[in-house]
């Protein structure tokens, strides 16, 4: 019988959108916090931080945050001549934006000491 | 199914958004509008984007970016079950919730007393109406001293207002106690930040 097992290319693959998925409510927050954002302005300033998202992705959890009172939104006429619907921080959002982001360090002080290792064992390798 | 109350006007642009309605079903009317109003936005401004940058079927490709629409429509539907926060209206689970909250500060402890005390007078409600038949001075009493919905003070004077009808007025009276309870703690847990399912914390 034949198994088809996941490459490890695969398994990256899937663990690496996991982490971006895990990220993405607390990157939206960062990027509407200091200004009012429309949708396909946010996509794009998470894609220049190398956050890959798919624009069919971004658009449901807007809607999650919002209906969480963690964002607020309003229509607005655009020049370009179609509206806009601009996001903006609640203070819920500003609340829950803060305590992420402790979590976040956390986390990461937590994995970079138990990292330590593997990036030792990498370097000594390559010596 | 909602009419797709958006300008799109390209017939493209219109079948993927009567799509996406279709997989919306259990998403409320308004915001399935909501949901396509700005879809319909994203499309306008990427087929701007790729008409400026002279990329050929704009349209088509602007359509293919959001992916299919049923599993766009899907995303939604999943997204909008995944709100953080409580969503049971059961009186156990609220109070359990209640009393995680209470050990997060005053402002939780003062959501679990207020739970504690309305299902309180919930239950006395229920006991006094199920007491009634096997106390008979049981009832609403009023006097110059007040009033008292139980049994009268010994030798106080006063008069029994509702009868026969305490039993239904007890009932009533735990239903509207019970009711207020669960939707004051069910908003009241909801609003402490950071409450939510947040995995990290």
């Amino acid at each position: 019988m034949y198994l088809a097992m996941p490459t490890n290319t695969e398994h990256e693959d899937r663990w690496g959108a996991q982490i971006r998925k895990g990220s993405l409510d607390l990157a939206i927050l960062a990027v509407l916090w200091n200004e009012r954002l429309y949708g396909l302005d946010i996509l794009r300033r998470l894609q220049s931080a190398s956050l890959e998202v798919a624009e069919g992705t971004l658009y449901p959890i807007l809607m999650r945050l919002k209906n969480d009172g963690l964002l607020e939104s309003t229509w607005v006429e655009a020049e370009a001549g179609h509206p806009r619907k601009y996001y903006w921080l609640t203070r819920a959002g500003r609340q829950r934006g803060r305590s992420m982001v402790q979590s976040w360090d956390a986390f990461s002080q937590s994995i970079s000491g138990l990292l330590l290792p593997i990036k030792n064992g990498a370097k000594e390798r390559w010596k | 199914m909602t009419e797709v109350m958006v300008s799109a006007d390209h017939a493209l642009i219109r079948q993927y958004l009567v799509k996406v309605s279709a997989g919306l079903k259990q998403i409320g009317e308004d915001q399935k509008k909501e949901i396509l109003a700005e879809i319909d936005s994203h499309l306008r401004e990427r087929i701007e984007e790729l008409r400026a940058e002279s990329e050929p079927h704009p349209i088509e490709r602007a359509i293919s970016g959001l992916g299919d629409p049923a599993a766009l429509a899907s995303e939604f539907v999943a997204e909008a079950r995944t709100k953080s926060g409580i969503h049971s209206y059961a009186p156990w689970t609220l109070l359990r919730k209640a009393a995680r909250v209470a050990r997060t500060g005053t402002k939780g402890l003062f959501i679990f007393l207020t739970g504690l005390f309305g299902y309180g007078l919930t239950i006395a409600g229920l006991v006094a109406a199920l007491l009634k038949p096997f106390i008979p001075q049981m009832g609403f009493w009023v006097g110059s001293w007040g009033f008292v919905w139980g049994v009268k003070p010994d030798g106080a004077p006063g008069h029994e207002l509702l009868g026969r009808y305490f039993i239904l007025a007890s009932i009533g009276l735990s239903f509207v106690f019970g009711s207020t309870t669960t939707l004051v703690l069910r908003r009241l847990i909801n609003k402490i930040p950071f409450f939510g399912n947040w995995p990290m914390a």
